[in-house]
């Protein structure tokens, strides 16, 4: 049954998408007057709506017939931005040069997406969410399962975009505003040129293959900052971390010189004064080191609470301020992960870009974050969790790691109805739907 | 609004004049249009625009339910004529939502107005918007479909349509292609589209004539709008129902004529009267078109006034005994037969005509064979009772005398009730049970007065008893329908009523209910519309509906009035400060650069100057470029040089500059 | 010399080292001449040092590379006063920053207090230390280095810092032909070993006075204006260019045109000095970087915003 639904389904995407490529809007309201006037003018004595209809058939069909024969050889270049953000409104420059004889005039640039439609057995296994809530047709047939699962993968919106007039030879540039809806690889396979028939009703279409991909960012909320309790720890590593990160000129003490030592760390004023090499001795491993811990665990491939998590993170690791502290990012997919940033923004670039990256994990148990965190605990400085539920592992990883004396922020990120009791002022709960909300009163 | 001026001012005032409701749609092309003219518009809020959604909500309900309940028994506005009615009227209900928008600065309507859902959703997220409309093109859209449902049957629709249809696609033209292509596509569309409707309107008929008894016996009851039979029952199911179907005015001083007749009747064959040999011929109509002469000869001055209404604008006439003239009866087609029956083929829904009737009407046509023979199935019973009463002893006269009282000295009226029509109901009723409703009695009297010798003849109509004191005038209901007998005596016909006189109180008590005062004020009201509707000017109820909405078109004027109004924001006419006179303003090179830019060449306003002569060079334009590159370079000097350029370097800015215009092309050289 | 020759010399000079680098070479030279810092933001390998060292050479100037790292001592750069046992006093021992052009490797793997030791000595042209107030060379010239790719403990350069640079560049990699040439032409040596002394340092200190004669129209004064303050106002911006960026776009335009032969400046060179002297001056909001928004492209689109005059 379900995959008699999903032939059908996908068949009539595959046509609405073609139908809605090949119509302009003047279009789409010529065919949508053309039903209306088919439904009113059904009867030829009552109505003389089949006059409007008739008459609507045939500006239509004339314009299709002028659709057939449209062929033209243009040069397009995409200038992708690094990255966008989901949910952020993003423009980027694209260049067109007319490489065949004739100016070019008229024309309409249409990006191709990847195609969001789901494979057969995606669509058999998916669960969506809230679909128990569904009345028994909609179950069946699974069209909302269908539109859920589409509507995930859609990457963006673009809106079509009016090419300017093109000389022979000449090169033009046009801005495609592009709204990113989810966090990820977005990918383009092609650009489409499409030309309005005189009477400006349906659209040639000719094809231009043209890939290219673009990072989408999580959509980040804005909170306020954190006040992340901690120390400067001792940091492992020696010269070698300081090289690299070290606060190298903490300045610890005076000591007599001992061949061997540099000879600009020779202090000259304690020479003049005791007549005797002096040197400057530097401490230099301690600063501040925070975890970032996410919570993969979601139980399910797709999960609305897993990508408010993610984004919840995102926020996070924007609003700390990394100049003169690490970040570690912890999380659990195929494998433990672990990414650092810290010293300036660049290094949230990257984090941002693991975080666009993450999915769930779904074959092993809390039990090897709980671990993994706890490998590190003594160099963190603090620690802030993001999880997806407050059930008994995680409550024991929480109050494990404030045992062992790192001070702890855990936000729980769920669905509204599904709050569980557990002590308010141990974690932030945040609701799904109101996160903007629940971060914005912290 | 997004239409090319006036494009929506035309839709309306198109649907105007084919709805008939011209004035409305001055008034409201008029509003719409007059957006463009006011430089003013006003801040409507989510809040305000809910609240005219909710209004149109309201108008179009009130509306539906109105057309729908109230002149749903009607004979005439049933279902789907309702719906078509409601269709044209769409336009007006929606003209203060799409006033709004055109009045506001936002130029859109927010999809939240139209559904509650939506508004819900706004409510918690004030933030987010639910996506906008533009109901500019729609509402032109609605216009003309509303236009098609008033029915106008000329070529004028149609080019009025194809107007309408290319002054918007005009608009939204592709500029890639010259006008001509543009002018042939529509032009290629519009002859389909002619010959395509032609064909579909065929094709229904052809439709309609192979399929006609089979869908009109599922779907209408009243199969027989020209009455060329009636069967024993169809009266009495007629009866039973009390909706008002005629209205009478009888002459001033004088009182309502008893009877209207609808139609009459010569073979009977049970159990149903046929009329045989009475082909309908049509009526020429006097010049104006609204009187009809039915016979000749001066016709009285004193009229009966009959308002009837007609299914789909085809049905009989009721008219009382000896019409010899129509009166006001707008209607295209009028044919009358010999057996008296008088009928519109291609009328109005509501009919008001004025009857004159005279003593020469020669409408009936005197008997034939038909008026006299009796079937053999009644014969034998009838000629019995005809020789038991004697009457062809009598002479002509008596006879009807005697039979009159034959009736009602044995028989008794019972109301209709639910026989099987078959055996020999006639027989039955003569013989046996000696009680029935109207139509026995009228048929039993036509056979027997054949039977005695005089040709007669089955005559159905109405009765005209009840006058209403709320209309003052003689209502007629559905249970007033009767039957009755013609009979031809010394040169004339006359009616011979049979049936005992307390039928029409034995109907009423049958039928009558409660409600009846209520559904006869609506019915009332209805029939005053209707009245207004189909032309009768704009006496009645036309007046009042608009004294009705001036009111409500004044308070909404009123509270929008007193919002803020904001002055559209003029584009700005010149940026900042006034150009400065720089430096080189007079340089002859902006010729060359005018020159190029006619040819679509220009130089974009971001572009310097070498940048472009580089793009000319990279594009393979017909332009010498090395010249133009020196051209620049005095040019150059001229303006951006401080210390200004010398006299002889003038000079020869400007000569070159002449020879380059000079050369034959656009500066090929 | 007359200024257009020197041009031409030093162009060439350094052409011979740095094939196919021909805009790069410009774009330094139009700083150079200007009196105005350069900060290049490439990968390793393309080509740095090699350039400030054919500088170098072609003037005869002296040359100093400092190598950044995270142990720098502002005390590295700057000098250090040492005290000698034998007169018990204190002698000052000049950092590496007393020198004609001076390379600045890495500056961005330096801690804050170091990069900005440099930088105030740079902006002031003289050099505070215990005390005393010592002045750099006329000449002096920085070009400052780092990398693109950001490792871990890199210090970006602060906002307020990159202004002193007057132009941001990148070397980038040349053309495969070019990139053929160079392994022929350093097979046996490197070119940088044949560079001698083409002009001498008072022949650029002539330039450099040329460069502040050529003549600049109000109206292109204007238009240099309009386009700093347009950044200001951009959205996603959240400094946009100081008036010290004004400053140095019309230097350089005016170096610029002294290069090409010109006596005042066109728009043309303030358009082709735009992206190199603004978009390193600007801050961009991280929301809106998150959402793809660079500085190059926001000059870029200045420019094209902005009427130029003609």
């Amino acid at each position: 049954m379900r995959r008699v639904a999903y032939r059908l389904f996908r068949s009539t995407s595959t046509f609405q998408y073609r139908l809605g490529r090949q119509l302009t809007p003047a279009g789409k309201f010529a065919l949508a007057a053309l039903v209306a006037a088919a439904v009113i003018g059904f009867d030829t004595n009552r109505t003389v709506g089949y006059q409007v209809f008739t008459l609507l058939a045939a500006l239509l069909s004339v314009s299709t017939a002028w659709s057939g024969g449209f062929r033209v050889r243009l040069d397009v270049r995409r200038v992708l931005p690094r990255f966008v953000t989901a949910g952020e409104p993003a423009a980027y420059p694209v260049v067109i040069r007319n490489g065949t004889a004739r100016p070019q005039r008229g024309l309409v640039l249409l990006e191709d997406l990847a195609d969001p439609r789901p494979a057969v057995d995606e669509f058999l296994h998916a669960r969506e969410p809230g679909e128990e809530r569904r009345n028994w047709f909609d179950r069946t047939v699974g069209y909302p399962r269908w539109a859920w699962l589409v509507a995930r993968k859609r990457g963006a919106a673009i809106a079509p975009r009016p090419l300017p007039a093109l000389r022979p030879g000449d090169a033009g540039e046009v801005v495609i505003e592009l709204l990113p809806l989810r966090r990820g690889r977005l990918a383009f396979t092609a650009v489409t040129i499409a030309r309005p028939d005189p009477l400006g009703l349906v659209n040639g279409l000719v094809r231009v293959p043209l890939p290219g991909s673009l990072v989408v960012l999580p959509k980040r909320y804005a909170m306020p900052d954190l006040a992340l309790p901690g120390a400067r720890k001792y940091q492992r590593g020696g010269i070698a971390l300081i090289s690299s990160v070290g606060d190298s000129e903490e300045f610890a003490s005076l000591r007599d010189y001992r061949p061997g030592d540099p000879l600009r760390r020779i202090h000259w004023r304690s020479v003049a004064r005791v007549g005797r090499p002096v040197v400057r001795e530097y401490q230099g491993e301690f600063f501040v080191r925070h975890a970032l811990v996410l919570d993969t665990f979601a139980g399910r491939p797709e999960s609305h609470v897993f990508e408010e998590a993610v984004s919840v993170a995102a926020s996070v690791a924007c609003s700390i301020q990394t100049q003169d502290s690490l970040l570690d990012l912890l999380f659990v997919g195929p494998e433990t992960y672990s990414f650092t940033a810290g010293r300036g923004l660049g290094h949230t670039d990257r984090l941002l870009e693991v975080l666009a990256g993450v999915g769930p994990c779904l074959d092993k148990p809390f039990r090897t974050l709980h671990h993994a965190v706890l490998e590190r605990y003594a160099s963190l400085s603090g620690c802030v969790a993001v999880l997806l539920a407050w059930d008994q592992p995680r409550r024991d990883f929480v109050r494990h790691l404030r045992a062992l004396g790192v001070p702890t922020r855990a936000f729980v990120v769920s669905e509204p109805a599904a709050l569980e009791a557990g002590a308010g002022h141990e974690v932030h709960r945040l609701e799904v739907g109101r996160i903007a909300e629940g971060l914005a009163h912290l | 609004m997004s239409t090319p001026p006036l494009l929506l001012g035309a839709a309306v005032l198109f649907w105007g004049w084919a709805t008939g409701l011209l004035l409305p749609a001055i008034a409201v092309a008029a509003i719409l249009e007059g957006a463009r003219a006011v430089p003013w518009r006003v801040d409507f809020s989510r809040r305000d625009f809910n609240r005219v959604s909710d209004l149109c909500a309201i108008l179009f309900a009130g509306s539906a339910i109105y057309l729908f309940t109230a002149v749903g028994g009607m004979r005439v506005v049933d279902g789907p004529r309702a719906i078509t009615v409601l269709f044209q009227w769409l336009p007006l209900l929606a003209a203060p939502l799409v006033a709004c928008q055109a009045y506001s600065t936002a130029g859109t309507v927010d999809l939240s107005v139209f559904f509650w859902t939506l508004r819900k959703k706004a409510a918690d997220e004030p933030g987010a918007s639910s996506g906008a409309l533009d109901l500019a093109y729609p509402y032109a859209a609605l216009c003309i479909l509303s236009a098609s449902a008033a029915n106008v049957r000329t070529p004028a629709y149609y080019a009025s349509l194809c107007l309408l249809a290319a002054w918007a696609l005009w608009s939204r033209r592709s500029r890639r292609f010259s006008s001509l292509w543009w002018g042939t596509s529509l032009a290629v569309a519009v002859v389909a589209g002619y010959a395509g409707h032609l064909a579909l309107h065929r094709v229904q008929q052809k439709l309609e004539e192979v399929a006609f008894e089979y869908i009109s016996g599922l779907v209408r009851r009243d199969t027989d709008p020209f009455r060329s039979t009636t069967a024993i029952g169809h009266l009495g199911r007629l009866k039973l129902s009390d909706r008002i179907l005629l209205r009478v005015e009888p002459a001033a001083g004088q009182g309502a004529p008893i009877l209207l007749r609808e139609a009459s009747y010569n073979v009977y064959k049970s159990p149903a009267w046929f009329a045989l040999g009475a082909g309908f011929t049509p009526v020429q109509p006097e010049a104006g078109g609204e009187t009809w002469k039915l016979a000749p000869g001066p016709a009285p001055e004193t009229s009966v006034g009959v308002s009837a209404y007609l299914n789909r604008g085809r049905g009989v006439l009721p008219l009382p005994a000896r019409a010899m003239e129509i009166d006001g009866l707008a209607v295209v087609r009028l044919s009358s037969n010999r057996l008296g029956a008088v009928k519109v083929d291609e009328g109005l829904g509501l009919v008001t005509y004025r009857v004159r009737v005279g003593p020469g009407a020669l409408l009936d046509a005197p008997p034939t064979d038909f008026d006299v023979g009796v079937a053999a199935a009644e014969s034998v019973a009838v000629a019995q009772i005809a020789d038991e009463l004697e009457l062809a002893s009598k002479p002509p006269a008596a006879r009807l005398e005697a039979v009159a009282a034959f009736f009602r000295t044995n028989f008794h009226y019972s109301t209709y009730a639910d026989q099987p029509v078959g055996g020999a109901p006639l027989e039955d009723f003569l013989v046996r049970k000696r009680s029935g409703h109207c139509e026995y009695f009228a048929t039993a009297t036509v056979l027997l007065l054949r039977a005695a010798g005089v040709p007669a003849r089955y005559a159905t109509g109405y009765s005209v008893q009840e006058w209403s004191p709320l209309e003052r005038r003689y209502v007629v209901r559905a249970r007033h329908a009767h039957s009755w007998a013609l009979a031809w005596v010394e040169g004339a016909w006359r009616d011979l009523d049979t049936t005992p006189p307390e039928w029409v109180d034995a109907e009423a008590a049958g039928v009558a209910s409660a409600f009846e005062p209520v559904s006869d004020f609506l019915s009332w009201v209805v029939f005053l519309f209707s009245r207004w509707r189909y032309g009768e000017g704009w006496d009645g109820v036309g007046r009042y509906l608009v004294w009705l909405l001036v009111p409500l078109v004044l308070v909404l004027a009123w509270r929008l009035y007193g919002r803020r109004r904001i002055g559209r924001a003029r584009t700005e006419a010149a940026r900042g400060e006034p150009a400065a006179l720089h430096p080189g303003a007079d340089s002859e090179f902006y010729l060359i650069a005018d020159r190029l830019a006619v040819a679509g060449l220009g130089r974009r306003s971001t572009e310097p100057v070498s940048t472009w002569i580089s793009r000319l060079e990279e594009g393979h334009a017909p332009v010498a470029t090395d010249t133009l590159r020196q051209i620049a370079r005095l040019h150059y000097r001229y303006r951006f040089d401080p210390d200004g350029i010398g006299a002889d370097e003038r000079q020869a800015l400007r000569a070159r500059v002449e020879a380059w215009l000079a050369a034959p092309g656009t500066g090929r050289g | 010399m007359p200024s257009q020759e020197t041009f031409q010399r030093l162009t060439h000079s350094i052409d011979t080292v740095m094939k196919g680098q021909a805009v790069a070479i410009r774009k330094l030279l139009a700083a150079f001449a200007s009196g105005g810092h350069v900060l290049l933001e490439d990968y390793p390998g393309t080509g740095k040092t090699t350039l400030a060292k054919a500088l170098a050479r072609s003037i005869g100037a002296a040359f100093k590379r400092i190598q950044f790292t995270p142990d720098l001592l502002p005390s590295d750069i700057l000098g250090v006063s040492v005290f000698d046992q034998r007169d018990r006093a204190f002698h000052f021992h000049e950092g590496a920053i007393f020198t004609d052009i001076l390379l600045a490797d890495e500056i961005n793997r330096a801690s804050p207090r170091t990069q900005s030791a440099l930088l105030e000595a740079m902006a002031e042209g003289q050099v505070s230390i215990e005390g005393r107030t010592l002045r750099l060379g006329e000449l002096f010239f920085t070009i400052a280095t780092q990398n693109p790719v950001e490792f871990r403990g890199t210090y970006p350069l602060p906002e307020a810092q990159m202004d002193r640079f007057a132009m941001q560049f990148a070397l980038g990699y040349v053309a495969p032909e070019e990139e053929v040439a160079m392994l022929s032409a350093q097979a046996q040596r490197h070119p940088l070993d044949d560079v001698t002394p083409c002009v001498s340092t008072d022949d650029v200190l002539q330039l450099r006075r040329s460069v502040k004669e050529v003549r600049v129209s109000d109206e292109l004064k204007r238009y240099a204006v309009d386009l700093v303050r347009e950044t200001r106002t951009v959205p996603g911006v959240q400094l946009g260019a100081s008036p010290r960026a004004s400053l140095a776009l019309v230097k350089a335009a005016q170096a610029l045109a002294l290069l090409d032969g010109g006596a005042f400046v066109v728009p043309e060179h303030v358009q082709e000095l735009a992206v190199p002297v603004l978009a390193h001056r600007l801050v961009i909001d991280p929301q809106a970087r998150f959402s793809g928004v660079t500085a190059r492209g926001i000059v870029e689109e200045v420019v094209k915003k902005v009427p130029v005059p003609s």
